[in-house]
């Protein structure tokens, strides 16, 4: 399998008044071209600060990152932009809809950035939302919502897919649907998805677990045999 | 897509950008209608000067001799110079049995300007009916006004007296005069009431006289050249000192119109500047509160791979097209609607034969500025969000640092009630927004004292004129032919004050002006007063200067000044020694005995009086016409009406002002506050008691805008006074009941603001505005 992502002695700190906070302390760890990656670790760990460098949305303090062999932390504003643009597929845990178009103008919206993308209906349809295409958010369940979010992170067909919390906002049985397109995604599609959440439970789905604890790697480890999201019980 | 949001958000949002898209239609709507109108009507006149040839020079003081005319045109840059006799008559009993249906108190011998013309080049005619002029055909070219108004018509006969002879012509034409353009019978008369007198041109083999009649040489000129050149050539070409050379500028018709033109377009740029300042006030306030609001959205965009300029430019494209539309349509409505309005009381004032709505550039360019500076703002507001990584935007705002000001820490901090210290807090900590909400304020009660101002000074000025300055009941206007023997018999007769109007000439400060040098006789008709506006005895000494002509040539008391009687070259070099306010007719003024002593001879050319004379006065041959005070001041009065459309303009205006000012930045504090709000609630205060801190807060606001707007709106005043025209002289006077209605009118506005917006805290939902955004 080859590695698509390679996070290299990654710093991340924040200065508090006078003193030095490391929300990203030193991480190393490879990512595979088509694993399902779960990001474990409590609150204020420092998940979302990974997330967020790893789509090109914050700048490292240090270290490197390297995205299919190419540094990250050396992009231009324009170059992150771009590499966002083509590469990396977002859904956040509060869905992050824009509220005045509907589910199908919430896709389509992507073709305002990239030509070469899913058609909007396709997309809905891939995620079971072809009932509620032309609905606003605000009409929508958060199910919904997020399942709407993840066929705009689709449209443009990336080749790595973040997830930070996901199923945060939403309940048992909702929650599992997405998880359950997010691997089908992986497999089916091939694609690459990287997924942070609190719920050690979602480790057994995952290829591969990286946890994190006070802004360290605490551990990576494989999982040979991944559960299926239908499976898992939280 | 990005366009479908706009869409929709400007939907969402559709009372904060109906607002500023009301200033931008409204600015330009009062730009562009103001600026088509001026520019329309020095079109009409330039138009009109261009194709009747009006002069450049008028040569005046002696008789001219047709060599010296030939002389004239033999200089450089000249291209034609004719002569002409200018000279004032009176019509006789108008023609046959239609003029006993006029009534009898009207005047049958009107005042009449005659031209006896040598050839036409220059300065012709336009004949709107009847056969073109032509030197040596007998007849008379009649003013079509004055034709109108008397019932004649191209065929009838005129008696015309004039130089002490009748002369009965045959109507042949009636016409429009590019010189007359302007003209009026008496001085203090500002809008003419044309018809009761009249211009008539004829040939000069018509004059009944002798000899060469000719005292005045027109001059036709290369625009190109240098016109001063010109001046000085004809000077030294003429060797007299008698004679006084006028340029357009000193000419009455010219330069009134040209000072009407040179007033609307000051108008032009005063008030849209308001209407564009309140339209930025409206979209900073609007656009950062709607890009604050949209934060999360930004970084979304950002999240998906959105380049900076891409959203950039979306959210400049709010500023961009609303002003575009509002622009674009006030532009448009402005141009149709304005000039029309306004029309109508320049076509009684001023007569030109066609009237032109034609805009400058200045409107393409207030339309670019005002496009320009909306999306320019625009882009300023959405900047700080775009500058943060978008892991960044995409969290909440981090509270403000939260420091105490050196007031909280005071000791006086703790005994203010709760109300007090929330609200010195929040406008502490809002500093953008309270000084926007202090600027609306202080617009909107700016705007509205001007405006009962206005109101108070138009009413002011005929009362000024006719109740305080001249206390006489009858004018008794002298004509050219009366003898000073006549004058004093009838002085002595109505126990009248006589009065000496001559035209001078003025310069000091190298600025050379026309106005009127006013000698007054024995009496207590005529009264004068300082620049604070009280009574002052005229000086047996010096001068006294009327305080407009002395700020237009830049003098004060004290100072010398030059001038001499128009027709006479004695100049004289005398000491200002006092200063009065005058409505009209600018100049200076003094007594007869200081008169005796410059060596004039007095000859009065009026007489004040308190008794009643008689109305058939008018028919003799030394009296030009009598004139009533009251119906000289009613007619002032009426012409004065125009002035309340401006009024009540100024009003609309501030009110709109107040109200879209106050009420976006209602609704913006308002959903700052939302959180803060809902916590009161929570607490369990009352709906009542909430409405009450935010009412406040407003009071406070407004109370300080009031104060900021008061000496502004009284500075306007002063500068919207002080640009109407050269010869008039207003004076801003605000009488304390306009500052109540200033006041009282902006806490009006300030409280139905209030209104609107106060149902809005019943509508907040604790539940809904304390959860989380995590
Ligand atoms: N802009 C910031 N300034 C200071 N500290 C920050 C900032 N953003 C995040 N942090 C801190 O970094 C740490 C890691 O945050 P985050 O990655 O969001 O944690 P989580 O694992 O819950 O997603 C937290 O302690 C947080 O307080
Ligand atoms: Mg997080």
């Amino acid at each position: 399998m080859k590695t698509l992502i390679e996070f290299k002695e990654v710093v991340k700190e924040y200065t508090r008044g006078e003193k030095t906070f490391y929300a990203l302390n030193h991480a190393s760890f490879q990512i595979g071209e088509g694993e399902m990656v779960v990001i474990l670790g409590p609150s204020g760990a420092g998940k979302s600060t990974l997330l967020n460098l790893l789509g090109g949305m914050d700048n490292a303090s240090g270290g490197q990152i390297l995205f299919d062999g190419a540094d990250l932390t050396t992009y231009s504003d324009d170059a992150l932009t771009d590499y966002r643009a083509r590469n990396v597929g977002v859904v956040f845990q509060f869905y992050n809809l824009i509220p005045t178009l509907t589910a199908y103008e919430n896709v389509a919206l992507m073709k305002d950035i990239e030509e070469d993308t899913l058609d909007p209906a396709e997309a809905l349809r891939a995620v079971g939302l072809e009932q509620q295409m032309h609905q606003f958010p605000s009409q929508m369940s958060g199910g919904e919502q997020q399942r709407t979010s993840i066929a705009r992170a689709l449209a443009k067909n990336p080749r790595l897919l973040l997830c930070d919390e996901p199923t945060g906002a939403l309940d048992t049985d909702t929650g599992r649907e997405v998880l359950a397109l997010l691997q089908q995604m992986s497999r089916e599609k091939k694609k690459t998805v990287v997924m942070v959440t609190h719920n050690s439970m979602f480790a057994e789905i995952a290829t591969k677990v990286i946890r994190v604890k006070n802004g360290r790697i605490a551990s990576v480890t494989e999982n040979k045999e991944p559960k299926d999201a239908n499976e898992v019980n939280w | 897509m990005l366009n479908r949001k706009l869409w929709r958000d400007l939907w969402y949002n559709k009372t904060q950008f109906l607002s500023i898209f009301l200033m931008a239609f409204l600015g330009l709507l009062v730009f562009v209608g103001l600026d088509a109108e001026s520019h329309g009507i020095e079109k009409s006149g330039d138009t009109f000067y261009e194709a009747y040839n009006l002069a450049d020079f008028w040569i005046k003081g002696c008789y001219f001799t047709k060599d010296d005319a030939n002389k004239i045109m033999e200089i450089d840059g000249v291209n034609q110079a004719e002569r002409r006799l200018h000279i004032e008559g009176k019509a006789e009993h108008l023609h046959g049995t239609d003029s006993n249906a006029q009534t009898a108190e009207e005047d049958n011998e009107p005042y009449m300007q005659l031209e006896f013309l040598d050839t036409q080049n220059i300065s012709q005619m336009k004949v709107l009916s009847g056969e073109p002029f032509q030197e040596d055909r007998e007849g008379v070219w009649l003013d079509d006004k004055f034709a109108t108004y008397q019932k004649l018509t191209v065929g009838d006969t005129l008696t015309i007296k004039v130089n002490n002879t009748e002369i009965t012509e045959p109507i042949r034409g009636t016409i429009i005069h590019p010189e007359y353009v302007y003209y009026t019978s008496e001085s203090e008369e500002m809008v003419p009431s044309y018809g009761t007198f009249g211009c008539a041109f004829l040939s000069g083999k018509e004059f009944p006289g002798a000899g060469n009649i000719y005292t005045e040489i027109l001059v036709d000129t290369d625009a190109d050249k240098n016109q001063e050149q010109i001046k000085e050539k004809i000077k030294e070409i003429m060797d007299n000192p008698d004679i006084i050379i006028m340029d357009r500028t000193q000419m009455l018709s010219f330069s009134t119109f040209d000072a009407e033109i040179e007033q609307h377009k000051m108008m032009t740029f005063m008030f849209p500047m308001i209407f564009l300042l309140i339209a930025v006030l409206g979209i900073i306030t609007t656009m950062t509160r709607m890009t604050a609001n949209q934060r999360i959205q930004i970084g979304t965009l950002k999240a998906l791979g959105f380049s900076r300029g891409r959203i950039t430019r979306h959210y400049m494209s709010y500023g961009f097209w609303i002003s575009t539309l509002g622009a674009l349509l006030g532009a448009v409505t402005g141009y149709y609607t304005l000039p029309a309005l306004l029309r109508q009381s320049m076509q009684t004032t001023y007569v030109l034969p066609v009237w032109y709505v034609a805009i400058s550039r200045n409107s393409y360019y207030a339309v670019i500025i005002e496009v320009a500076v909306s999306t320019w703002v625009s882009f300023m507001a959405c900047r700080k969000e775009l500058r943060e990584v978008p892991a960044e935007t995409l969290k909440p705002k981090p509270p403000k640092n939260m420091k105490h000001s050196a007031l909280e820490k005071s000791k006086m901090w703790l005994r203010m009630s709760f109300q007090t210290q929330w609200n010195i807090r929040d406008i502490i900590r809002n500093k953008a927004r309270t000084s926007m909400g202090i600027v609306g304020v202080a617009g909107c009660t700016m705007l509205l004292l001007c405006a009962f101002g206005c109101y108070d000074a138009f009413q002011a000025f005929p009362a000024w004129l006719y109740e305080d300055l001249m206390t006489a009941k009858a004018t008794i206007v002298l004509s050219d032919s009366c003898k000073q023997g006549d004058a004093e018999e009838y002085a002595k007769k109505y126990k009248g004050q006589m009065i000496e109007e001559e035209a001078i000439e003025l310069t000091a400060n190298g600025k050379a002006k026309t106005g009127t040098l006013t000698t007054v006789d024995d009496g207590n008709l005529m009264h004068f007063q300082n620049q604070d506006i009280k009574e002052i005895e005229l000086n047996q000494e010096g001068i006294m200067m009327s305080a407009k002509m002395a700020s237009v040539l830049g003098v004060k008391a004290g100072d010398f000044v030059k001038w001499h009687v128009m027709g006479d070259d004695t100049w004289q070099n005398t000491r200002i020694t006092q200063l009065n306010r005058v409505p009209s007719s600018q100049g200076i003024t003094i007594s007869r005995e200081q008169q005796k002593k410059l060596n004039y001879d007095f000859r009065a050319t009026k007489i004040l009086t308190n008794h009643s004379v008689p109305a058939d006065i008018s028919d003799d041959l030394q009296v030009q016409t009598l004139s009533d005070a009251t119906q000289l001041k009613q007619e002032m009065v009426d012409s004065m009406k125009v002035m309340n459309l401006m009024v009540v303009i100024l009003v609309i205006a501030a009110a709109v002002m107040g109200i879209v000012v106050l009420h976006n930045l209602g609704v913006l504090s308002f959903i700052e506050k939302t959180r803060e709000i809902a916590t009161l609630k929570v607490l369990g205060f009352r709906t009542r008691k909430i409405r009450g801190i935010l009412q406040m807060q407003n009071i406070w606001v407004t109370t300080f805008g009031i104060l900021v707007g008061l000496p502004l709106g009284y500075g306007f005043l002063l500068m919207l006074c002080n640009s109407v025209s050269d010869s008039m002289d207003i004076v801003p006077v605000i009488t304390p009941y306009s500052y109540a209605l200033a006041i009282a009118g902006t806490y009006a506005v300030s409280i139905l603001v209030n209104m609107m917006l106060s149902g809005k805290v019943k509508t907040i939902d604790m539940v809904d505005a304390l959860k989380g955004t995590e």
